[in-house]
């Protein structure tokens, strides 16, 4: 079976001053399956962000190969990528921020763009909102149509960068119950990069452990085997399971201590 | 209240001054008596349209290559130099080298009148395409948005603080150089009649035109200019604004 994203002997690396240079990432390989959600989970530093760029297209790789596909494999996959700011253009209404990233290959496909916009600001609890400005909502609310537009191109692959990491914790713990359901809507791939071993155990199906640096992959294991979907914020599981985690990343080699 | 006692102080000197300065009323007449003859308008007509052309060039070319000084280091090295010279160059030495080298034309009004404006067009727009911020840029190609959307939507608002900034300063510059250019070297244009007017030491002609610009360049700068700023800026929480560079 082909994977939605493949990745094969990936490495980069920064110059620094005097000819040397800065192995960020080493010999990257990593498959991920259609429709799984994978927390790329690591302490600050440790290269996680850099290989997200590399999948998302936004950085090269100095060596290796990523291939992204969609499920029907003769169309080309569309990603979508939440940053840990939300990113709006301030200039832009909500409704025409959303409608940036829309066109005939995402999200419209026959469907009238407007309606495509009020649906997503609907599912994420802002609807009417459409005429407001990125600085008439609060940051919570802003992310919250960082979401909507990232989900309204519905994206083969999702790519996103600790999106609730500058939230408060019930906002953000709200919000990744909302993601979950709104995941299982859009049946998309996600690659998650977050630091917090609690919120990559909550929803991932899967979570790779890195450590840097340089930046390699040291764990990889299954949570959906050890907690079962819907999952529960209060499950006590959850927080034994987010313990293998944090053992991953304290016994990682190499790993200066904190 | 502060254009009252502007005007009540013109009208005081005036009256201690005697004949020499003539008061708002009498050169109020004079610039009713010049629109009536038609002159006002034929001359103030030509002059507009130089300042115009001179500008519209300037601020496209200007944006064009401040735009491109910022965002390439081998454009800015090579422009650096002209950038400079184009900046300290006595104004009015531009005009008269200009219309000894082109002749007494209007080609050599509007170019000098370009020259005047440009540098400090370029780098006002060089200074805002390196404010840019490249995480928005990120954002628009993370979602495979186009050349020319990235351009419109993500590049240009951003600059656009800038462009209409310096715009207000450069509109406002040649529309005052402009006179300066007309009365050196050419025989049209609201210099031309302050000229004119100087030849005959007519004072109430030369402030009739004086006048005349002076409350077109308020009209349009802070009019014109200001309502296009509110507009551009309308996603901006309210500021007051206000120029006339």
């Amino acid at each position: 079976m082909s994977h939605a994203i493949e990745v094969r002997g990936v490495t980069k690396a920064y110059p620094l001053s005097g000819g040397r240079e800065r192995v960020a990432l080493e010999g990257i390989d990593l498959d991920i399956g259609h429709g799984a959600f994978v927390c790329l989970l690591g302490p600050s530093g440790c290269g996680k962000t850099t290989l997200l760029n590399i999948l998302s297209g936004l950085d090269k790789a100095n060596a290796g190969t990523v291939v992204l596909r969609a499920r029907d494999a003769t169309l080309a996959p569309v990603s979508g990528y939440m940053f840990q700011e939300s990113r709006l253009l301030p200039w832009l209404t909500v409704a025409d921020n959303i409608a940036f990233v829309i066109d005939r290959r995402t999200g419209g496909k026959g469907r009238d763009t407007q309606d495509v916009v009020s649906y997503w600001l609907d599912r994420v609890g802002l609807a009417g909102r459409d005429n407001d400005y990125p600085r008439q909502l609060s940051v919570g609310q802003q992310q919250r149509v960082a979401v909507a537009r990232a989900m309204a191109i519905r994206p083969d692959i999702l790519f996103m960068d600790e999106p609730f990491s500058a939230l408060d914790e019930l906002t953000a713990s709200k919000m990744r119950e909302e993601l979950l359901e709104l995941w299982g809507e859009i049946n998309a791939t996600v690659v998650f990069v977050t630091h917090n071993p609690l919120e990559a155990t909550f929803l991932a199906d899967r979570i790779i452990v890195m450590t840097g640096s340089p930046g390699v992959i040291t764990a990889d294991y299954d949570v959906q085997a050890l907690i079962p979907r819907p999952r529960d914020g209060d499950d006590p599981r959850l927080w034994e399971a987010s313990r293998v985690a944090v053992r991953a990343l304290r016994t990682a080699p190499g790993l200066a201590p904190a | 209240m502060s254009y009252a006692s502007l005007i009540a102080v013109w009208a005081y000197g005036a009256h201690a001054l005697g004949a020499i300065l003539p008061g708002p009323l009498e050169t109020l007449r004079f610039i009713a008596r010049e629109y009536e003859r038609g002159t006002l308008l034929f001359h103030l007509w030509i002059t507009t349209q130089r300042v115009l052309v001179a500008f519209l060039v300037a601020l496209s070319s200007g944006i064009a290559i401040g735009a491109a000084m910022g965002l390439s280091r081998r454009v800015d090295d090579l422009l650096q130099g002209w950038l400079i010279a184009t900046l300290t160059i006595p104004r009015i030495l531009l005009f008269v080298v200009s219309y000894l080298l082109l002749g007494l034309n209007d080609r050599a009004l509007i170019i000098a009148l370009i020259v005047t404006v440009l540098p400090t067009i370029v780098v006002s727009v060089r200074e805002g395409t390196r404010a840019i911020d490249g995480k928005l840029i990120d954002m628009a190609h993370a979602f495979r948005r186009s050349r020319s959307q990235v351009w419109w939507k993500v590049v240009l608002p951003q600059l656009m603080p800038f462009i209409i900034g310096t715009a207000r300063g450069s509109l406002a510059l040649s529309w005052k150089m402009v006179v300066l250019g007309e009365l050196l070297g050419r025989t049209s244009g609201v210099g031309y009649q302050i000229s004119f007017y100087f030849q005959f030491f007519n004072m109430a002609g030369i402030l009739a035109y004086g006048v005349t610009m002076m409350v077109l360049l308020a009209i349009i700068d802070l009019g014109l200019m200001g309502a296009l700023q509110r507009r551009v800026f309308r996603w901006r929480a309210p500021v007051k604004v206000g120029s006339v560079g």
